[in-house]
């Protein structure tokens, strides 16, 4: 019982210890994101062609994205059973469905203006809070999930009006895996399918 | 991040012991436990005892969806300029708002209630019955607030996912909510009560709002039913998490299942998230130290 008593003291004593060292990297995450979103609407209403507007935010998931931690998160259970090439295989696919997705949404944002708001230590590292705030409709309040990945902060999820984009994908994700038996190797095949079936009619 | 501490096996001495926890603790192993609780299974039950009716249903919608409701909003987007959709947008949330209010009281969200309050009288006065969103451009935005949410604040759960012909994704808390409010919503009260008997006014009301927010999401769903595998599913999903993001309210805007340290990788995460997953170390420490 004593012996409980010392490690509940000692848990204190590094909570309190601990807290320094999120608050530290604080004002970096928040520059990050700002900079990002920024970068990303002016690439977006530049008048770059749309294969190199592609390409930017192709870089910017291989880049400032966590992708590998995305893709095991999605996989869920899934992962372990995969074999390497399937991995990253499925990785590259994750990363080509998201860029279709979000930089469709992203091209839509006209007259947007976007700001950073605040960042909070979460598990495994930090949540920046950002607006969308629209001209004719409710502001869009974009959570940024911030881990670590060899020194830099990288983006490990996007969390829109609390919807997070890596939940979702997980969540279709698994009712195709359960439905095929749990075969990664089937799961993308069909990603394979729907992504060149989307790609059909030019870029939009 | 490889060893877990819940499968660890404690050695014998007391103070190897107690450095292992201090270790753990420090490297931000710690949250693990806490995610291993509360983590993959939680959405891979998709709670969704009726799933073969609901994607019956679903795919009924989806008909409905095409040959209707889709038909209609693009009409009404190429036949109204915009300003003149986002008043009749304004128009309609206006007219929410006394079921707003409403909500916001119960669930004890004062500060939102005195907002929607300002936000009534505003714009039936300055902004013209509504048609103008004046206190939105005067910085107190729109946010949306109904009985479903206001029964998951009072911690009932939502129950199985239900697909509701024509209406769509919901859940009997949400359903049933959705219902006493169409009972309760004062303009239905008014339009059909005693002095007048406009008993078509709630329904053209459902209808334009109807084809308002379908024109605000064609392209929102287009680009969702495009890309995933299963649209029914992501719908399922996105539908879960946005209501229970608005029970949490605006200050929960993270989903409470966090994952992403349960089967990371081997990058460490040095920055061990401060407060809450060392104070979570507690658990295994309790566990080791009991033996």
């Amino acid at each position: 019982m004593r012996r409980l008593v010392i490690v509940a003291g000692l848990m204190l004593v590094l909570a309190a210890a601990a807290r320094p060292v999120g608050a530290a990297i604080e004002p970096g995450s928040m520059q990050f994101i700002e900079s990002l979103g920024n970068q990303a609407l002016q690439v977006v209403r530049s008048t770059m062609p749309p294969a190199q507007k592609l390409a930017f935010f192709h870089e910017v998931l291989r880049q400032d994205f966590d992708m590998p931690r995305i893709a095991q998160f999605v996989l869920g259970p899934y992962w372990r059973r995969a074999s390497p090439a399937e991995r990253e295989q499925f990785t590259g696919l994750l990363a080509d469905h998201l860029v279709a997705f979000y930089r469709r949404q992203f091209t839509r944002y006209e007259g947007e203006t976007f700001a950073v708001t605040g960042v909070r230590p979460v598990p495994g590292g930090a949540l920046v809070t950002s607006r969308i705030l629209r001209p004719g409709g409710a502001p869009i309040t974009v959570g940024w999930r911030l881990g670590e990945q060899n020194g830099l902060d990288k983006i490990t999820d996007v969390i829109v009006d609390g919807v997070s984009m890596a939940l979702s994908e997980r969540s279709a994700l698994a009712q195709q895996l359960q439905a095929n038996g749990g075969r990664v190797a089937g799961l993308i095949a069909e990603m394979r399918q729907r992504q060149a079936a989307d790609l059909g009619p030019g870029l939009r | 991040m490889r060893d877990r501490p819940s499968t660890f096996r404690p050695p014998r001495h007391r103070l190897v012991k107690s450095l292992i926890i201090v270790a753990l603790a420090m490297s931000g192993c710690a949250s693990q436990p806490q995610n291993q609780q509360s983590g993959a299974g939680v959405e891979e039950n998709f709670h969704d005892p009726l799933e073969d009716l609901n994607r019956k249903i679903f795919d009924f919608n989806q008909v409905v969806d095409r040959t209707v409701l889709v038909p209609a909003a693009k009409a009404y987007r190429a036949g109204l300029p915009e300003p003149v959709r986002d008043s009749i947008h304004d128009f309609l949330n206006n007219l929410q708002a006394p079921l707003i209010f409403a909500n916001d009281t119960l669930q004890g969200r004062f500060d939102h209630a005195k907002d929607t309050m300002v936000r009534f009288v505003l714009n039936s006065t300055v902004g013209m019955a509504g048609l103008v969103d004046v206190a939105g451009r005067w910085g107190i935005p729109y946010h949306e607030n109904d009985l479903g949410i206001t029964f998951g604040v009072w911690g009932i759960p939502e129950g199985p996912y239900l697909v509701i012909p024509v209406l769509g994704p919901s859940d009997p808390r949400d359903a049933i909510g959705l219902g006493i409010q169409a009972f309760g919503d004062p303009w239905n009260r008014i339009t059909s009560g005693e002095p007048f008997t406009l008993y078509w006014v709630p329904y053209a009301r459902g209808a334009v709002s109807g084809i308002d927010q379908r024109e605000r999401y064609l392209d929102t769903l287009a680009d969702i039913e495009r890309t995933s595998l299963d649209y029914y599913a992501t719908i399922r999903s996105l539908y879960r998490q946005r209501r229970a993001a608005l029970v949490r309210g605006e200050h929960g805007n993270l989903p409470p299942n966090p994952g992403f340290s349960q089967n990371a990788p081997a990058a460490p995460t040095a920055k061990a998230g401060p407060s809450r997953p060392v104070v979570s170390a507690a658990a295994p420490a309790i566990e080791v130290s009991g033996q």
